[in-house]
C-alpha cells in the first residue's frame, strides 16, 4: 500500500500519511503498548531494551535503543499532552545520544478509521523553532566573541587586568 | 562610561543581527521546497562540484538550472566561483544547512517506522478474534 507522505520544508514539519489493514484500536495499541513497541520500533540491527511508557496526559515516555555488536545506545523520550484512544496521540519528543542540539519538537497521531482501514496521519513539528534556536545560539556565541576582542583590545579605556 | 556606551553598542548590534536571521530563515525554507533544489543541495554535501555536472541528471536547461543556483546563492546556502570557463558552486557551512539535514533524517526516520509498523500489524494476530479463526480474509 503506498505511503501518501508531503515533507514540507516551507512549513518546517514533516507530515506523513499511511493507511493499515487494521483497525484504529489496534494501531493505536501498537504505537503506545511496550510489548508490541518493542517487536516493530528499532531498525534492524537496534533492539529496544529499554521500553517506558505511562500513555496519560502528563505521562513520561522513554524508548531505549541498543544496537546489537557495540551496544551504543540512543533513546527518544518526552511527555504526553493529549492522549485520547484511539484517535489522538500528541507527545513531545527529545533525542539522546543522537541529534544532541535538536531540542524538543512535537509528534501528533491521529487515527481515522474503521474495523479494517485506519488513515494514520503523522505530524512532526517545531522544527521552526529548533532552527531558530540554533540561530540564537551561534548569536549568543559570535557577540561574545565579540565582546570578549572588545574587551581584550588595547586603547578601549578599560583594562581587563582591573577585572580580576 | 566607554564600557557602557560599547556594551550598548555590541547589544544593538546583536539584536540586529538576530531579526536579520530569523528574517532568512523564511527564504531558506522557501528555497529548499523544491526538489530540484533540494536535490543540488544534497550533491553539494559531497563537496563543491561544477554547475555543469549539478545540472546533467536534470532534462531542463542551464539557465534554469542557474536560476535554482542564484536562489540558493541569494539565502546564503552556497556560493558560486568561476575557475576558467567552468562555474563552480560549493555548500556554505551554517546552521540552517544543518536544520534542513535533522528535518530530512526524521522524514526517513518516519517512513521507516510507518513502514515497519504496517508489516507488525500484518503479521500480528489480532487479539480481538476469537484464536483459530484466521486474522485476516483470504
Amino acid at each position: 500500500m503506498p505511503a501518501v507522505r508531503r515533507a514540507d520544508p516551507a512549513t518546517i514539519e514533516i507530515e506523513l500519511q499511511r493507511r493499515f489493514r487494521a483497525s484504529p484500536e489496534r494501531v493505536f495499541r501498537a504505537w503506545t503498548q511496550p510489548s508490541a513497541l518493542r517487536e516493530w520500533w528499532c531498525p534492524p540491527g537496534w533492539i529496544a531494551d529499554e521500553v517506558e511508557l505511562d500513555v496519560r496526559v502528563g505521562g513520561s515516555y522513554r524508548i531505549r535503543m541498543s544496537r546489537v555488536g557495540d551496544r551504543r545506545l540512543v533513546a527518544v523520550c518526552g511527555q504526553f499532552l493529549d492522549v485520547r484512544p484511539p484517535e489522538r496521540l500528541v507527545y513531545t519528543w527529545r533525542w539522546e545520544g543522537a541529534f544532541t542540539h535538536l531540542p524538543e519538537t512535537l509528534v501528533t497521531l491521529e487515527l481515522r478509521g474503521a474495523e479494517t482501514d485506519t488513515l494514520l496521519t503523522l505530524r512532526h513539528q517545531k522544527f521552526a523553532d529548533a532552527a531558530i534556536l540554533q540561530q540564537h545560539r551561534t548569536g549568543w556565541i559570535a557577540a561574545c566573541n565579540r565582546l570578549d576582542r572588545l574587551v581584550t583590545e588595547p586603547g578601549l579605556g578599560y583594562d581587563r587586568a582591573a577585572a580580576y | 562610561m566607554r564600557l557602557s556606551a560599547a556594551s550598548r553598542r555590541e547589544e544593538s548590534e546583536r539584536s540586529i543581527a538576530t531579526v536579520g536571521e530569523e528574517d532568512g530563515l523564511d527564504d531558506v525554507f522557501a528555497a529548499l521546497s523544491d526538489p530540484i533544489r533540494r536535490w543540488i543541495i544534497g550533491q553539494l554535501q559531497h563537496g563543491p562540484c561544477s554547475v555543469t555536472q549539478l545540472g546533467a541528471p536534470f532534462a531542463v536547461s542551464a539557465p534554469a538550472i542557474s536560476k535554482h543556483l542564484a536562489v540558493l546563492e541569494r539565502c546564503g546556502l552556497i556560493v558560486r566561483w568561476k575557475a576558467g570557463r567552468v562555474h563552480y558552486c560549493r555548500l556554505v557551512a551554517d546552521p540552517l544547512a544543518e536544520a534542513a539535514a535533522w528535518i530530512e533524517q526524521h522524514r526517513a526516520f518516519w517512513e521507516r517506522q510507518l513502514e515497519a509498523l504496517s508489516d507488525y500489524l500484518d503479521k500480528e494476530e489480532d487479539p480481538c478474534r476469537p484464536s483459530g479463526e484466521p486474522t485476516r480474509q483470504p
